[in-house]
């Protein structure tokens, strides 16, 4: 288990000290203290990734981080269109509000458009090397992330038909199909980061795949950037012009108020676009050396 | 550096000679009894390399030692007197306080 977390790693750390790690963890009783270091390591090399690695695989390491912030992001931009799926009349009424909710809704697109043009030459080449290898374990990292969303489809599908069957009482069978949704969420996202990640360290990428790609993670990082901007605009909006959409509930169990979730969202959306673009223009540098 | 900074303790216990990371941890455990997880052990030593202060050995099996280079060795010395001054001046203040108290 703990050796399985050391894939947490970036891909050059692994290359550089995995053996290592791995034998001072054959040598070392497993705790829970130890386990939490080894994640916090792994947050920390993500976070300063080694100098001496090869640029392939720092373009490499962009794209998954980039990925990676993207997933967690739009788990954030999900709950800020749950909060304010019923707005359409405050933002008539407060045109800040609404000018910036188009904007975010904009930059999200944008931001998913940049994202598919990325990963464009990766699944190609990819499906072009499963193709004429037919290894079997890079067919199955293929098929992981569709997978992974049909999965979570069916589940959100599976809760608003008991939804719908029940007139909008969730009950106890509701609350259970939610949590299926929320681990099918957890999951898949993970999976979504995971698959691509291993995909890209079994096939090999022409230079112009990273041409190509790590650009186009960068236009993901920066439509991030403007969502989590106009967010930012938003909830200056909705403090100043529309407190009383502020200050009522929101969240399972109306625990929290909308001003509260959407200063969640916005905190969580502004460290994500700075870790995407930094990692971006690290990304960039890299292209350079490639 | 603090007393307790990986990177000092890691240099530390590679004064005495050349080791790998599992006989570091446990030099670090007995002079210091600080137990370095596998994430921070690996941390500083990858910062140290890159700061040319330790150098790898060639891997025996699958464990790498590692050995204090020229300049981390004056680094290292540079860290501990810096210590060793602050040590002396608050025990001495100390005990100069005790003697009034």
């Amino acid at each position: 288990m703990r050796k399985r977390l050391l894939s947490l790693y970036p891909e050059a750390w692994r290359d550089r000290y995995g053996e290592e790690m791995s034998a001072l963890l054959d040598q070392t009783p497993p705790s829970i203290t130890a386990t939490l270091d080894l994640l916090r390591g792994a947050v920390a090399a993500h976070l300063r990734p080694l100098a001496s690695s090869a640029p392939a695989a720092r373009a490499r390491g962009t794209i998954a981080h980039v990925l990676g912030c993207f997933i967690v992001f739009c788990v954030l931009g999900s709950g800020f269109a749950k909060t304010t799926e019923n707005y359409d009349y405050t933002e008539h009424i407060h045109p800040l509000l609404g000018i910036s909710h188009s904007v975010i809704l904009i930059a999200a697109i944008a931001a998913a458009a940049a994202l598919a043009l990325a990963a464009a030459p990766l699944v190609l080449a990819s499906l072009a090397q499963a193709g004429r290898t037919r290894e079997p374990a890079l067919m199955k990292l293929i098929a992981v992330p569709p997978a992974a969303i049909a999965v979570f489809a069916g589940s959100v599908g599976l809760l608003g038909l008991w939804l719908n069957a029940h007139h909008h009482r969730a009950g106890v069978g509701g609350w259970l199909l939610l949590g299926f949704c929320l681990l099918c969420a957890g999951t898949g996202g993970f999976a979504c980061w995971a698959a691509p990640r291993a995909i890209m360290r079994r096939i090999d990428l022409p230079r112009r795949a990273f041409a190509f790609s790590v650009p186009a993670v960068a236009l993901v990082a920066l439509c991030m950037a403007t969502v989590a901007v106009a967010t930012g605009i938003f909830l200056v909006g909705i403090v100043a012009d529309a407190p009383h959409v502020g200050a009522s509930g929101n969240g399972p169990g109306q625990l929290i108020n909308v001003t509260t979730s959407i200063a969640i969202q916005f905190i969580g959306m502004l460290g994500l676009s700075a870790l995407a673009a930094v990692s971006a223009a690290r990304g960039l540098r890299s292209l350079r050396a490639l | 550096m603090r007393s307790t900074d990986p990177s000092l303790l890691i240099m530390t216990s590679l004064a005495e000679g050349a080791k790998h990371g599992y006989a570091i941890t446990r030099d670090v455990h007995e002079i210091a009894g600080v137990t370095l997880g596998p994430g921070t052990l690996y941390g500083a030593i990858a910062r140290l390399e890159e700061r040319g202060l330790i150098e790898p050995l060639e891997a025996d099996d699958r464990r790498r030692p590692y050995r204090l280079t020229g300049s981390g060795a004056a680094v290292l010395r540079e860290q501990l007197i810096a210590q060793e001054r602050v040590a002396s001046v608050g025990l001495r203040r100390l005990s100069a306080a005790e003697v009034r108290a």
